[in-house]
């Protein structure tokens, strides 16, 4: 009988090892998401701000959070990296009456996530807190900013979303490409870079340089276009006029240098490393993409302009947004969020508005443009983000809904479709698909 | 100790599933009639049972309500029991043209995939069954079964980089072929689709090269001896040997491998995420249903749930048939 | 006769250059992908984007390795392979652990229900898993197991078919008379497991063993599934998020495309060491296990 148990010893096993399972389920899970910002944890006033991992590797928040902390005694600003799904978690929280979480980033204002953060009832506004904020900053932070940008942050006449940078669609070329067949100045409208971007197909051949790309977003390539052709691109339901004869030219255009091979296959394949290759002469994206190639093939190879038009004249300008940081809806120690978000990116913090120029985004302070782009010598090479100022001074804002997006992802379907080759769709009809589907997917939001 | 009935699982589980399911339903008649016997076994399978029916077992029977209910992740008030809408979510996929636009595309996906795999693994096999080399012929099962083991994200990665438009090596080897204009792998819509089909044979037709190789070194030397003997020659053997003492492997294989296949991580890692490729030309079913289910919307995963089950229901209506067909053939 | 036999070398040889011509081509089809990429992996930018890039680099380089390895700003590989690490190992010895245990009980043991339970586990592989992920994410949820990499490491071995017939097939062939020589000499079932049958059944724990190393360390969806933060990723997740393009600005000799590709060989070596060091059991693991599902 030594291989038996008794049925006592039997069932004493099963629940001890019953306890043992549920024990190991409730034990607590490490924190997630902290990225060593050295304080300890739930000391004094913990102020906790999630931030996407591409802010952080790119801007030094973590370091201002430890400045912050220093020079507060008593608050621990933490910053986390964002999670897939960290919205439906803090709304559920919000509702739930018990926030654990103060600040947040980074949201694109004159897009669609700002927007949705408000009206989803995720942020609150901030100028009750502006004003009653002791940091240096905090006041000149509204009245030294872009009218533009304060305004794309501005909604039923509150401020919602701080920005420390835009970004607009812009022209980023390579001087010396353009050059080699005699163009000292980027194009200003659609006929000129045409045929420039023929000359530099015939001379750069050998080399296999493609004259021109576009990036896959909508308002990266044929929005941006639409926008440079009209003073308003969009219609009263807010949506892009895409059965406009200037929209349907704007598709023909773009149809016209992907047939002509003066872009890559359907204007975007591959663009980046054809880019990279230097086998790229220009391309119209966010202005930091210049940056990337300035950084790669030196400062005096590219620069980076406005967008050529379709009659030279700017209209409404391009798409644009600033890069945004909120302060939660019911967020524990909101006063402190505030002020160390006035603390690191008021205008005052010159360093930091340094940090962002050389990452190619531009500044939103008029002081920044003076003190340093204009002022500082070291930062003559970026003298262009004057034109990108200027640019967004008179570029009409997307609307205040998520329109922008929906369009995005039909555009997206179509216009491979129409610049396929030896497609048979016409402009026209891709313009009207992508409107109808549009309409036919905005009639089903309830936001 | 009674040997026998350990050996009975066995030969039940040779009989196939409904052997299995008749045979269950006795042992859960006899159940009170049995022995407690030796009850070290519950602890012995305890955590390996437990395991099963927590992460396992109980996935797909909430899958199956689940498929019945509108359950939106995102809206607390569908969850747990109360999303129950019947059949609303099978009415609303016989209307969902995305739905059946990524069926087809699964559907003709398969057509190409399944038979080319099947061909290509057996004509290995057969090939490295002619090699009497041990050596060399571990090194061809080495290389043949290598993508196999690879991560699938790393497997289809490197495929991309190879399909590049202008830096692939593939298009590099073309241009050196003197086609001018080499094709737009993946950016395609009018490619993509069988494109894909290439990597993925890539990574699965080893495992049935080996499986079809086990076989045929199962198969007994002396009955090719004795073909040859009587003058059959290498296409005649395969036919009249190889190919009807590998029925068993056959069968394993279609059962494991055909029907309609969803590819969803494959579509997912080759074109970056859910778009379903350009122009949505490679949105097979599997990436519908993961995009409604995680990325878009409420994330439905309710409505996700019905299309997964009718795929999964498709399936085994094909499983069956290939079963029964190949079974009654050898009558 | 020896006519006929020549003739039938003859045939032979000419099959053997049909035979091994057609798998040249067959290895070249699978070799290539991992080749190009390896050779990529070592390439400086001024040959990547040559304007006809060769096979083999003219200068290699291991900087795209060392880019890869050390620059934490750009590349949170070193992070991810620890990740995947942890996951994998803790998967495997949990696997190996419950299997054996579960086999020993299913090949060995009497006990009421037991083949009950087997016939459930067998039927319960034929239904269709419909909704098998989004049930998962709810009860990973639920269970405060998402976002965790003890979750991971008990969701993976709880697939247990497969490794539990293996053992049970292996616990099958040891000699019963052993077993009956250690029970006349008053050895309890724990002892009998423990002294006399595991010590014959180490092949099938190290095929069960190797078998979910490499399923766990390549898989791909429940992990992108369950896990939200960066910091938490596994290898074959991070190399679809790689930001190669930072090699272009933060090195004038390299680019995306030779540091993605030596991430992807950094993320691949392991389980191509363990398959070509350990490939018998490979083969052993197939008949043992899928052939006799």
């Amino acid at each position: 009988m030594s291989t038996r148990i008794t049925r006592r010893t039997f069932l004493k096993m099963t629940a001890t090892g019953l306890a043992g399972a549920a024990l190991a389920a409730c034990q607590p899970l490490p924190a997630p998401g902290a990225t060593g910002t050295g304080a300890p944890a739930a000391e004094g006033k913990v102020v906790r701000i999630i931030l996407p991992s591409w802010a952080t590797g790119e801007i030094p928040f973590d370091t201002t959070a430890r400045q912050f902390n220093e020079a507060n005694p008593g608050v621990n600003v933490q910053i986390q990296t964002d999670f897939e799904g960290w919205e439906t978690k803090v709304l559920a929280q919000i509702s739930a009456g018990k926030v654990e979480w103060s600040g947040v980033g980074i949201a694109s204002s004159a897009s669609s996530s700002l927007p949705r953060w408000i009206l989803t009832g995720l942020v609150q506004p901030l100028d009750d807190l502006i004003a009653a904020s002791k940091e240096k900053g905090a006041v000149d932070m509204t009245t030294d900013m872009l009218p533009t940008l304060r305004a794309a942050s501005t909604h039923d006449g509150k401020f919602y979303g701080i920005p420390y940078s835009f970004e607009n669609i812009s022209f980023n070329w390579r001087t010396d490409y353009f050059d080699a067949v005699g163009a000292k100045e980027a194009p200003k409208d659609w006929e000129t870079w045409l045929s420039i971007a023929q000359e530099i197909k015939k001379w750069g051949a050998d080399k296999k340089i493609i004259p021109s790309a576009f990036i896959e977003d909508l308002d990266a390539s044929v929005g941006s276009l639409i926008y440079g052709s009209l003073d308003q691109p969009f219609d009263d339901n807010m949506i892009l006029k895409w059965d406009s004869p200037e929209a349907v030219e704007a598709l023909t255009f773009y149809k016209k240098m992907v047939d002509g091979e003066l872009t890559p296959p359907h204007g975007f394949d591959g663009w980046l490393d054809a880019y990279y290759a230097g086998q790229l002469a220009s391309v119209q994206a966010q202005s930091s993409r210049g940056v990337w190639g300035q950084l790669s093939f030196g400062t005096d190879k590219v620069t980076t302009s406005p967008v050529p038009t379709r009659d030279g004249k700017p209209h409404a300008g391009t798409p644009f947004w600033g890069n945004c940081v909120a302060v939660l809806n019911k967020a524990p120690n909101a006063q402190e969020a505030l002020d160390y978000f006035a603390y690191t990116m008021g205008p005052q913090n010159v360093d930091f508005q340094k940090t962002v120029i050389k990452t190619g985004k531009t500044p939103v302070y008029e002081s920044a443009y003076k003190a340093i782009i204009n002022g500082d010598p070291q930062f003559k090479t970026y003298a262009w983000m004057n034109d990108m100022r200027d640019q967004v001074d008179h570029s009409v804002a997307r609307p205040f809904n998520n329109y922008f997006s929906i369009q995005d992802t039909y555009y997206r379907k179509y216009i491979v479709q129409l610049v396929e080759p030896g497609s048979t769709m016409t402009p026209e009809e891709c313009a009207k698909h992508i409107l109808e589907d549009s309409q036919a997917e905005i009639a089903k939001q309830k936001l | 100790m009674s040997q026998p009935r350990v050996e009975r699982v066995d030969q039940v589980r040779e009989q196939g599933t409904g052997a299995v399911a008749t045979q269950f339903l006795r042992e859960l008649l006899g159940l009170r009639r049995e022995k407690w016997g030796n009850l070290w076994g519950y602890v012995f399978i305890a955590p390996a049972v437990l395991l099963y029916f927590v992460f396992q077992a109980w996935p797909i029977l909430r899958g199956l309500f689940m498929a019945f209910s509108d359950y939106r992740w995102l809206i607390p008030q569908t969850h747990g029991w109360a999303g129950f809408n019947g059949l609303a979510n099978w009415v609303e996929m016989f209307r969902d043209e995305t739905f059946w636009q990524s069926f087809l595309i699964a559907v003709k996906f398969s057509l190409m995939f399944v038979p080319l795999t099947l061909i290509l693994s057996l004509l290995t096999a057969v090939l490295i069954s002619q090699i009497n080399n041990g050596f060399s012929a571990a090194i061809y099962r080495v290389i043949a079964y290598m993508p196999v083991i690879l991560p699938i994200s790393i497997g289809m990665l490197v495929w991309v980089k190879l399909f590049d438009v202008r830096f692939g090596y593939l298009n590099v080897l073309l241009q050196d072929f003197g086609m001018a204009n080499p094709p737009n792998w993946l950016g395609s819509p009018k490619m993509a689709l069988y494109t894909m089909v290439l990597p993925t044979v890539w990574s699965k037709f080893g495992s049935w090269t080996l499986l079809f190789l086990i076989g045929i070194y199962n198969i007994n030397r002396e009955i090719y001896e004795a073909a040859r003997v009587d003058g059959a020659s290498g296409w005649r053997q395969f036919l009249n040997i190889t190919l009807p003492l590998l029925k068993p492997v056959f069968t394993l294989v279609l059962v494991l491998g055909s029907g309609v296949v969803s590819v969803t991580e494959e579509s997912m890692l080759l074109f970056g995420g859910t778009t379903g490729g350009p122009a949505e030309s490679a949105l097979t079913t599997g990436v519908y249903l993961y995009r409604t289910a995680f990325i878009h919307g409420d994330m439905r995963m309710g409505y996700a749930a019905t299309l997964s089950l009718f795929l999964g229901l498709v399936n085994m209506l094909i499983t069956v048939f290939v079963f029964t067909t190949l079974r009654s053939e050898r009558a | 006769m020896a006519a006929l036999t020549r003739a039938f070398k003859k045939n032979l040889n000419t099959n053997a250059l049909f035979v091994n011509l057609t798998l040249w081509l067959i290895c070249a089809f699978c070799l290539l992908p991992v080749v190009w990429t390896i050779s990529s992996s070592f390439k400086t930018r001024q040959e990547l984007y040559m304007a006809a890039p060769v096979m083999i680099p003219r200068s290699p380089t291991l900087a795209n390795y060392q880019w890869i390895m050390t620059r934490e700003d750009m590349s949170r590989l070193p992070f991810n392979l620890w990740n995947s690490a942890k996951v994998t190992l803790g998967s495997v010895i949990i696997q190996c652990i419950i299997a054996t245990m579960a086999g020993f009980a299913f090949a060995r043991l009497e006990f009421r229900g037991r083949d009950l339970i087997f016939y459930l586990l067998i039927l319960l592989m034929f239904v269709p898993r419909a909704g098998g992920l989004m049930a998962l994410y709810e009860l990973m949820d639920f269970l405060h197991l998402r976002n965790s990499h003890l979750g991971l490491t008990l969701l993976f071995p709880s697939a247990i078919s497969v490794a539990l017939f293996v053992m049970r097939q292996n616990f099958l062939g040891v000699p019963r008379e052993l077993e009956e020589a250690a029970i006349i000499d008053g050895a309890n079932t724990w002892q009998l497991f423990w002294h006399v049958d595991v010590p014959f059944v180490k092949g099938g724990i190290a095929v069960v063993a190797i078998w979910e190393f490499i399923y766990v360390w390549g898989e791909y969806l429940i992990t992108l599934t369950m896990l939200d933060f960066p910091e938490q990723e596994t290898v074959s997740i991070a190399v679809t998020k790689l930001q190669g393009w930072g090699a272009h600005f933060t090195s004038s000799t390299l680019a995306g495309y030779g540091a993605e590709s030596a991430a992807y060989v950094v993320a691949m070596l392991p389980v191509i060491l363990v398959f070509i060091l350990l490939q018998r059991w490979f083969v052993r693991g197939l008949s043992e296990g899928i052939l006799k599902l």
